[in-house]
């Protein structure tokens, strides 16, 4: 069945992928916004905290949180969607689980999340303390 | 344009330049005309069509019918008004579809079995503590010695399911003639898998 749905949304997957990102990355989200009749790119800044409903399919959102002035933002972005240029990782982030909800728990300093420097240098951090 | 059976195969989304389109997409399967019924035969003028999925088998007196007409079993057969190839062993298809016209969708509902009101209509229900003893119970359905009787069509609970209901002005999205595919903007009613109509005005 899901088949017959895979063809149907065939035609609206991105061409080019957005390339790898995971949560817990920090990114700027690039996307086409339009003001009046003028077109401009805004970018969206912030943590990677959800991805739903896999990487390649039609459906697939990722969920980016950031903090304005001392308020919570969340932007739900659909992952195939035109509007998106571009997705740009700043910082590859360490975590532990699939979604950083605990994050919309806390405030200040520990909103970070620990830097992802690739696995041998985890490694070898780890015992050195 | 005559009336179209198809199967509900599940919704998605689609994207329309930039916009996020959520869609129904039906699949449906060439209907073939089994019979056709004349005013001087049968009283009326219309064509029995095999629809849905393909079936192994069938009913063995409704088996006599595709037999007669030399075609493969179905879901079922289903009676619509005389089209111009009304012959035995047409096949109508999603081509007869105009993509520029609205279209409506009538399909039986999701049964719920027997459901309680607040389920069913909506009810508020009631307090979960401080001494309340009937959490989804209706409370008072009518009045008392006037008017004396509980009003006809009242919301109670009862067995919710085996409806029809009919979405109108359905816009089509895109028809794939080469797959059999209708896609359609927005929900239509039933379970996936569940034969509905496509009708178009």
């Amino acid at each position: 069945m899901s088949k017959l749905l895979d063809l149907v949304a065939k035609n609206s997957l991105r061409k080019e992928s957005l390339g790898d990102f995971d949560v817990g990355d920090t990114v700027n989200v690039h996307t086409r916004i339009k003001e009046g009749d003028k077109e401009r790119v805004q970018v969206f800044n912030g943590t990677v905290i959800a991805r739903f409903r896999g990487h390649g399919a039609v459906n697939a959102t990722f969920v980016v949180r950031r903090v304005v002035s001392g308020e919570g933002v969340e932007r739900i972005f659909p992952v195939h969607s035109p509007r998106i240029t571009r997705v740009e990782v700043i910082r590859q982030g360490q975590v532990r689980r699939a979604k950083l909800y605990y994050l919309r728990d806390r405030v200040g300093k520990s909103t970070k999340v620990k830097e992802y420097l690739g696995e041998a240098e985890a490694e070898t951090a780890a015992p050195a303390k | 344009m005559p009336i179209l059976y198809g199967n509900k195969v599940g919704m998605t989304r689609v994207f329309d330049g930039d916009i996020a389109v959520p869609v129904t997409v039906i699949e449906v399967l060439p209907n073939e005309v089994v019979e056709v019924k004349t005013k001087d035969k049968h009283g009326h003028e219309a064509v029995k069509v095999a629809v849905g999925r393909r079936r192994r088998s069938v009913a063995k007196p409704v088996a006599g019918e595709y037999k007669k007409a030399d075609v493969a079993f179905r879901e079922a057969l289903r009676e619509i008004p005389a089209g111009s190839d009304a012959k035995v062993g047409a096949k109508l298809t999603v081509a007869l579809l105009d993509t520029a016209k609205l279209v409506s969708v009538t399909g039986g509902i999701k049964g719920r079995g027997f459901s309680g009101v607040v389920k069913r209509w909506n009810f508020g229900g009631h307090k979960m503590t401080h001494g309340a003893m009937g959490h989804r119970t209706p409370g008072s359905i009518g009045c008392r010695m006037d008017p004396g009787k509980v009003f006809k069509g009242k919301k109670m609970a009862g067995h919710w399911g085996d409806e029809q209901v009919t979405v109108k002005n359905l816009k089509v999205v895109s028809v794939d003639a080469e797959n059999n595919l209708v896609v359609l903007r927005g929900a239509i009613p039933g379970p996936n898998g569940g034969l509905v109509a496509i009708t178009q005005a």
